[in-house]
């Protein structure tokens, strides 16, 4: 029986798979309070990698709103209802999943179900899952900023020391999560999909491929997609083309709000505080995966968007969202125990360059690539100029002086 | 069906030969591609002088009649010493048509010019479109990849457009002239002998037709066939004119394009999966009503009917195999 070790649920569980953790493994930390939903980053990579015939139904880039937007239609939805209600322990401050992973739910014995050549033989069949329907892919828009809660009276007034709004929505923008123990590669019965020693990314071999979309089946996160016209499933490659060239991924370039920082994930043990994402999620704990208790070890992070109440956030992000809601709230406010969280959190999206280590000095934070040359710089203050409320020269007022 | 031929190789096989009937086939091909590259195009001296001379037919019909006489190549050896090979004469007998039908006195091609642009052209809204894009699915927005990869092929092979002639690179005319420059190319490197510089100019030529010309060529006769009454429809017509007569011309070259396009498919063995037809604006109501007609608003999220469904699967006596490894790989692919 193969048992991993997955640390964002805290314990062993079962995989198809034996461990096996890549040299560097693709990462990456969204800050939702920061987005949009501009979809510049949807078309960025629409343009780049599913603009053919086949793919017309493709975004392995999305912006969904939360809670009633998804793409596919309710996937997340339809997997937390097969999973049904689970809890999380805490022991010593850390969280212990107790619940079942996608790959518990059906108790499948995995020294019986062990993946082999044989096609017919579909070892990931009981890996809890489903296959959406050609019409759950076809609005990706659907629900878009549409909200929930609380009816807003016209005189409603949310005060700023307020924790969370009454009527709330966030944008999610999402990936794939290159998951360190991915439930496409889990459940593929010809192993063409594949994880990168190098990078982590996980791709599908199109030769390989067999088009059991079993991989569609097995991912939990609706990331993987079958393409009719080639008859093979696809999905998002993270650029590695511009991976390997030390370049951040189309849909974080791209990115105006600069929410997106992408860079190597350690796991804990081995987490360096000088990497940005490291920092992120492991020294500040102000990023979480996605639907961690789905037990795929996810390496997309985000920051947990502010106004929005703890009970939907942390079936979304796990038990520490409280905590990482309240670090992200000091570090904006200026606290001084949180600066270099503060400083990193204004360098999140400033090159196209990906960031490998960073620090903090008195007047900015100064990121370095591999080599350790310096890709970007961004002032702690930004410089603010005022002017004379009375502009003798015209005899006016200004509105703007700042 | 005959019976099976027996194997009768040629008395002395080598390789001078084999280049001398590829150089022989390639260069009536080009002759042929550059023939209907020139007719296609919105009529100008070159054709008129061509056709008045008799140039223009004459050369089309030599070079049909050539190819159907080698209709067997490369990839079909066997039927060298079919009787029935000879037998297909498809390619003269299109050519014939063309002929037929094609404008011969400084007059008629006069005429033929006003035919040329009620059909292709912008100044008397012929709708016929001569582009790639406008027959395949999606948008000119959507499809600037099929535009950089014709580009693609141009560029590969040193190829570009004169400079006074600007025209998007997805034009009938500039695909059936790179096809002929293509062959006109293995013409050359055939008498030189060059094994390599064949196979490269050979497979660029079914990998071009097999991702452009062979996917659209077919809607594109259509398009002339139905859009413009050259069928039944327009004979019974009583606006007769010289019109008609000459729409047919263009009809027939569609005819022997088709076919000299659908010959070199199967001669470099490529399968092109033509473009479906363009399907009519779709209701906004499709998909959303019922058998008896009656419309169902409901949208995706309140599940009308459409529940997941779980995939199906054969249950199978299991093997163990302890701590089988994740499939790992690296930038050269999977281990």
């Amino acid at each position: 029986m193969a048992e991993v070790y997955n640390w964002q649920i805290g314990r062993e569980m079962d995989y198809p798979y034996a461990e096996a953790r890549p040299e560097k493994q693709w990462g990456a930390v969204f800050d939702i309070n920061k987005c949009i939903a501009c979809q510049t980053c949807t078309l960025s990579c629409k343009t780049t990698w599913t603009h053919g015939e086949g793919q017309e139904h493709m975004f392995w880039n999305n912006v969904e709103t939360k809670p009633y937007g998804s793409h596919p239609i309710e996937w997340d939805k339809e997997i937390l209802d097969r999973l049904g209600v689970q809890e999380w322990r805490e022991e010593d401050g850390e969280y212990v999943y107790e619940g079942d992973t996608i790959f518990e739910a059906n108790d499948v014995d995995w020294d019986e179900m062990a993946p082999d050549d044989d096609p017919q033989n579909l070892h990931g069949q009981d890996i809890e899952g489903y296959i959406p329907d050609s019409e759950d892919w076809a609005h990706p828009n659907l629900g878009e900023d549409e909200p929930a809660g609380e009816a807003f009276e016209s005189d409603t007034h949310i005060s700023a020391d307020e924790e969370t709004h009454p009527m709330w929505f966030f944008y999610l923008p999402r990936v794939c999560n290159h998951c360190s123990f991915a439930g496409c590669a889990g459940g593929c019965p010809v192993q063409a999909v594949y994880k990168r020693q190098e990078d982590g990314i996980v791709l599908i071999d199109e030769d390989s491929c067999e088009a059991f979309q079993e991989c569609v089946r097995a991912c939990p996160y609706g990331k993987s997609v079958y393409n009719p016209e080639e008859n093979v499933s696809q999905k998002c490659v993270g650029c590695y083309p511009k991976v390997e060239e030390g370049l951040v991924p189309q849909c974080f370039e791209n990115c105006l709000g600069k929410i997106r920082q992408h860079g190597w994930i350690n796991p804990p043990d081995e987490a360096d505080s000088s990497n940005p994402i490291d920092y992120l999620v492991h020294d500040a704990e102000v990023a979480l995966p996605l639907y961690p208790q789905l037990g795929l070890e996810p390496n997309v992070y985000y920051i947990p968007p502010i106004n929005v109440p703890d009970d939907y956030l942390i079936q979304m992000f796990g038990p520490r969202v409280a905590d990482a809601k309240e670090t992200y709230q000091a570090a904006r406010r200026g606290d001084e125990e949180y600066r270099k969280l503060r400083g990193l959190l204004h360098l999140m999206g400033s090159t196209e360059w990906r960031v490998e280590e960073f620090e903090v000095t008195d007047e900015e934070a100064i990121g370095y690539d591999e080599d350790g040359e310096t890709v970007a710089r961004v002032p702690m203050e930004e410089p603010q100029y005022e002017r004379e409320r009375f502009d003798e020269d015209t005899n006016a007022y200004r509105l703007d002086i700042t | 069906m005959t019976t099976p031929p027996t194997h009768d190789p040629p008395d002395h096989p080598n390789e001078a030969d084999g280049n001398s009937r590829i150089a022989r086939e390639s260069v009536h091909r080009a002759r042929l591609y550059k023939l209907l590259s020139l007719a296609f195009d919105r009529p100008g001296e070159t054709l008129e002088s061509a056709l008045v001379s008799g140039t223009f037919d004459e050369q089309l019909l030599e070079s049909a009649a050539v190819l159907d006489g080698a209709v067997t190549t490369v990839s079909d050896e066997r039927d060298k010493s079919d009787p029935t090979a000879d037998a297909h004469g498809d390619l003269h007998d299109a050519a014939k048509t063309v002929v037929d039908a094609s404008p011969a006195t400084e007059a008629e091609v006069d005429e033929h010019y006003s035919t040329w642009t009620s059909l292709f052209g912008f100044e008397t809204g012929g709708d016929i479109p001569q582009y790639e894009i406008e027959f395949s699915p999606g948008t000119l927005v959507t499809s600037t990849d099929t535009l950089s990869d014709i580009a693609g092929f141009y560029d590969a092979f040193g190829l570009s457009l004169a400079d006074d002639r600007r025209e998007r690179v997805d034009h009938l005319c500039i695909e059936l002239e790179f096809v002929s420059q293509l062959a006109l190319q293995t013409a050359a490197l055939a008498k030189k002998g060059d094994e390599t510089g064949i196979e490269i100019v050979t497979d660029a030529q079914g990998s071009f037709i097999e991702d452009h010309l062979g996917r659209w060529l077919p809607r594109y006769r259509e398009a002339i066939e139905d859009g413009e009454g050259v069928g039944e429809d327009a004979i019974d017509a009583t606006d007769e004119t010289a019109v008609d007569g000459e729409t047919a011309f263009y009809d027939a070259l569609a005819v022997l394009a088709c076919r000299l396009v659908e010959r070199d498919a199967d001669r470099f063995a490529v399968e092109p999966d033509v473009f479906a037809e363009t399907p009519a604006e779709p209701s906004p109501l499709e998909g959303l009503t019922n058998s008896e007609g009656d419309v169902d608003f409901r949208c995706g999220t309140c599940g009308s009917g459409a529940g997941p469904s779980s995939a199906s699967a054969t249950e199978r006596e299991p093997e163990s195999e302890p701590e089988p490894q994740l499939p790992m790989g690296n930038r050269d692919g999977p281990y």
